[in-house]
């Protein structure tokens, strides 16, 4: 049982992290500070349940999610976001030449990570499908173990595995599409060697 | 690469490139056996492609994690702590 009185102590350091994962979630300032919020006052009234010692920012993250999925998501649905085309492993080294057998130099490495800004990184996490987005979010963003992102999500832990794995790969292609604007990435695909297809777990 | 360096698309069995780059994101998660976990590590040690596919994608992520941060509004700090206050409704606040 946890003390209500540490609840402040406790749950305001967190703010950073859960406003970050509701911007990308709802992908609208007003709407993350009220699930923010909203996340902030569920928490505390249930903080009595929360079991002390255990993980109190995984118990956030799930009120966080619970309540984006139940009260805002129909708000903002989009079209419909069935499965994309799957992309191979490691897409955007492959596509800057990387295991071509050429040594890769770190300066085409660095160049292209200075490419990738906050907006970038934002911008091409916010295009994600969302059943692929709230995986890559948690573990690539706030590094929560493939355990808590299933109980997080309540889905069962193969379909985070595979979720974060094809939402990785499509996170990759976006960023390439942005690196290609800058014109800094050939447009041909031929350095593309040795793509292979595995995929779901 | 040089001619002493191993051919990432050779499955030898001496140095399994298929079998590392496969292992990569869960090994990259921390979710493999310690055993796997050592054959994995020893192998991209020894196997400069494997190991530069493995740094670019270390790098990657810490890229992503990095970008990924956004400030908090003040006024939604002080509108969550008066919330809560009320919520306590001043008595034991602290």
């Amino acid at each position: 049982m946890a003390d209500p009185a540490t609840f402040t102590d406790e749950a305001m350091p967190l703010m950073s992290s859960l406003y970050s994962a509701a911007l990308r979630m709802t992908r609208n300032p007003a709407d993350a500070e009220d699930l923010v919020q909203e996340t902030y006052l569920k928490a505390f009234r249930a903080y009595e349940r929360f079991e002390a010692g255990t993980n109190l920012k995984a118990w956030m993250y799930r009120i966080l999610t619970n309540s984006y999925i139940n009260d805002y998501r129909k708000k903002q649905r989009r079209p419909d976001e069935s499965d994309i085309e799957d992309v191979e492993d490691l897409y955007l080294y492959r596509r800057i030449g990387g295991l071509a057998g050429a040594t890769l130099g770190r300066s085409a490495e660095d160049e292209l990570m200075d490419l990738f800004g906050e907006a970038e990184v934002k911008e091409a996490l916010e295009e994600l499908a969302e059943h692929y987005r709230l995986p890559v979010l948690l573990a690539d963003v706030e590094g929560f173990a493939y355990k808590e992102i299933a109980e997080i999500l309540d889905v069962p832990i193969g379909t985070v595995m595979s979720r974060l794995h094809r939402g990785r790969k499509q996170l990759q292609k976006l960023l390439y599409g942005f690196a290609k604007a800058h014109r800094l990435l050939p447009d041909s695909e031929s350095a593309v060697v040795g793509a292979d297809s595995n995929d779901e777990v | 690469m040089t001619s002493d360096q191993p051919d990432p698309s050779a499955d030898d069995g001496r140095c399994d490139c298929t079998a590392a780059l496969q292992a990569l994101y869960f090994y990259l998660d921390g979710h493999l056996t310690i055993e796997r976990r050592t054959t994995i590590k020893t192998h991209i040690d020894l196997c400069s492609p494997c190991f530069a596919a493995f740094s670019f994608e270390t790098e990657l992520r810490q890229v992503v994690s990095h970008r990924c941060t956004d400030e908090v509004p003040e006024a939604l700090r002080a509108r969550i702590a008066d919330a809560i206050r009320g919520e306590i409704g001043g008595g034991s606040f602290l």
